[in-house]
C-alpha cells in the first residue's frame, strides 16, 4: 500500500522560527543550545531565541514531524550534562527546501523590480 | 578561560528561571522544563562570559518578554486542542469566587453615588487616590485567588492526583477574598471618613 506524503505547500509559509530552526538542522543533529547558536549565527546575532520561544518550536515541529527526536547524549564540546538532540525528518527536509524555493522566488522578483540588486554586484 | 564563570550567581538565576516555569501548562513545563532551564543555564554562561558584570542582569528582560509571550501561546494552544484541564465546576467555582468581590464593588458603585463620583471626579480631591488604591487593592486580591484556583485545579486534571489539595486551595482563596470583600464594602466609608476630615 502506497503511503500518502503529506503535501510540503500544507507547511507553507513557514513561521521565521521554524524556517530558522530547519536551516540549522540542515546539515547536522543539534541539540537546543546548539540550534539556538546555529540561528545567531546564521542571521548574524539579529535573532536570538528565548528557551520558551525555541522549545515552542520545537514542540509544534516534532507534531507535524517536521523533526525527531534523537537520544539524549552529552556534548563532547560542552559540559556533561545529557542534551536532547534533534534532526530533520524526510518530510522537514522537503518542507524547508520548498520554503527556500519559494523565499528564493521572492528575492528574484525582488531583484526583477530592482529593489535587490544583483546577486553579482554589490547592493 | 573561565569554563564556568561565577557559578553561584548562575545557579541562582537558574534556579528563579525554574520557579518562573510555573506560568506554563504542566504538560509543558513536564515535557520540556528541563531542557528550557539547561538552556537558560547556557545563556547565563554565555552572558557571564562575553559581557561585563551586568550582562546576566541584562538577560533578563529578553528572558521575561519571552516566557509573558510563550506561555500565554502555550495556554492558548492547549485550549485549542480541546485538552480543558479544568472541569466546568471548577471554572464556576473560580468564576463565583473571584467574582464576588467586583460584583460587590459594582453594586456598591452603583448604590453609592458618592463613592462613584469619587472614583470618577476630575477635580482635585484628597480622598480620589485612595479610592484608586482601593480599586487596585480589590483587582489584585481577586485576580490573585483567581490565579492561584486556575493553577491548583489544572494541576489536578493535568495529573491525575487525588482532590486533597481542595481544601488548602479554598482556605486560601478565603485569605484573599475575605479581605477584598472587606475593601468593598469599607471602601466607601473610609474614602468619605477621610474626605470630611
Amino acid at each position: 500500500m502506497k503511503e500518502d506524503l503529506p503535501d510540503v505547500n500544507e507547511f507553507l509559509p513557514l513561521t521565521p522560527a521554524m524556517a530558522h530552526v530547519l536551516l540549522a538542522l540542515a546539515d547536522q543533529e543539534r541539540h537546543g543550545y546548539s540550534i539556538m547558536q546555529e540561528v545567531q549565527a546564521l542571521t548574524q546575532g539579529q535573532i536570538s531565541m528565548g528557551p520558551g520561544t525555541l522549545y515552542g518550536t520545537i514542540k509544534r515541529m516534532l507534531k507535524a514531524n517536521l523533526i525527531e527526536e534523537s537520544e539524549e547524549r552529552p556534548d563532547p564540546e560542552m559540559d556533561d550534562q545529557r542534551r536532547r538532540y534533534y534532526r530533520l525528518s524526510g518530510l522537514g527536509r522537503r518542507v524547508l527546501r520548498a520554503e527556500m524555493e519559494r523565499l528564493a522566488m521572492l528575492v528574484n522578483a525582488a531583484r526583477n523590480r530592482k529593489i535587490l540588486g544583483s546577486s553579482e554586484g554589490t547592493l | 578561560m573561565n569554563s564556568n564563570p561565577r557559578p553561584g550567581r548562575i545557579a541562582t538565576a537558574t534556579a528563579l528561571y525554574r520557579r518562573l516555569l510555573w506560568v506554563y501548562p504542566p504538560a509543558h513545563r513536564e515535557a520540556y522544563g528541563k531542557a528550557m532551564a539547561q538552556l537558560f543555564e547556557d545563556l547565563c554562561r554565555d552572558a557571564c562570559r562575553d559581557q561585563d558584570r551586568w550582562g546576566l542582569l541584562r538577560l533578563w528582560p529578553h528572558i521575561l518578554l519571552d516566557i509573558a509571550r510563550t506561555s500565554f501561546h502555550e495556554h492558548i494552544d492547549q485550549l485549542k486542542q480541546g485538552d480543558k484541564t479544568m472541569t466546568r465546576r471548577q471554572w464556576s467555582i473560580m468564576a463565583i469566587s473571584a467574582g464576588f468581590p467586583l460584583f460587590l464593588w459594582l453594586l456598591g458603585t452603583l448604590a453609592n453615588p458618592i463613592f462613584a463620583g469619587r472614583l470618577i471626579a476630575t477635580h482635585n480631591n484628597p480622598a480620589q487616590p485612595l479610592g484608586w488604591l482601593i480599586a487596585l487593592g480589590i483587582l489584585a486580591l481577586v485576580g490573585a485567588t483567581g490565579l492561584a484556583q486556575f493553577r491548583h485545579f489544572s494541576t489536578l486534571n493535568a495529573t491525575s492526583e487525588a482532590a486533597g489539595g481542595s481544601g488548602r486551595i479554598i482556605a486560601l482563596s478565603l485569605v484573599l477574598i475575605i479581605p477584598a470583600t472587606l475593601l468593598v464594602l469599607l471602601g466607601p466609608a473610609l474614602m468619605q471618613i477621610l474626605a470630611l476630615r
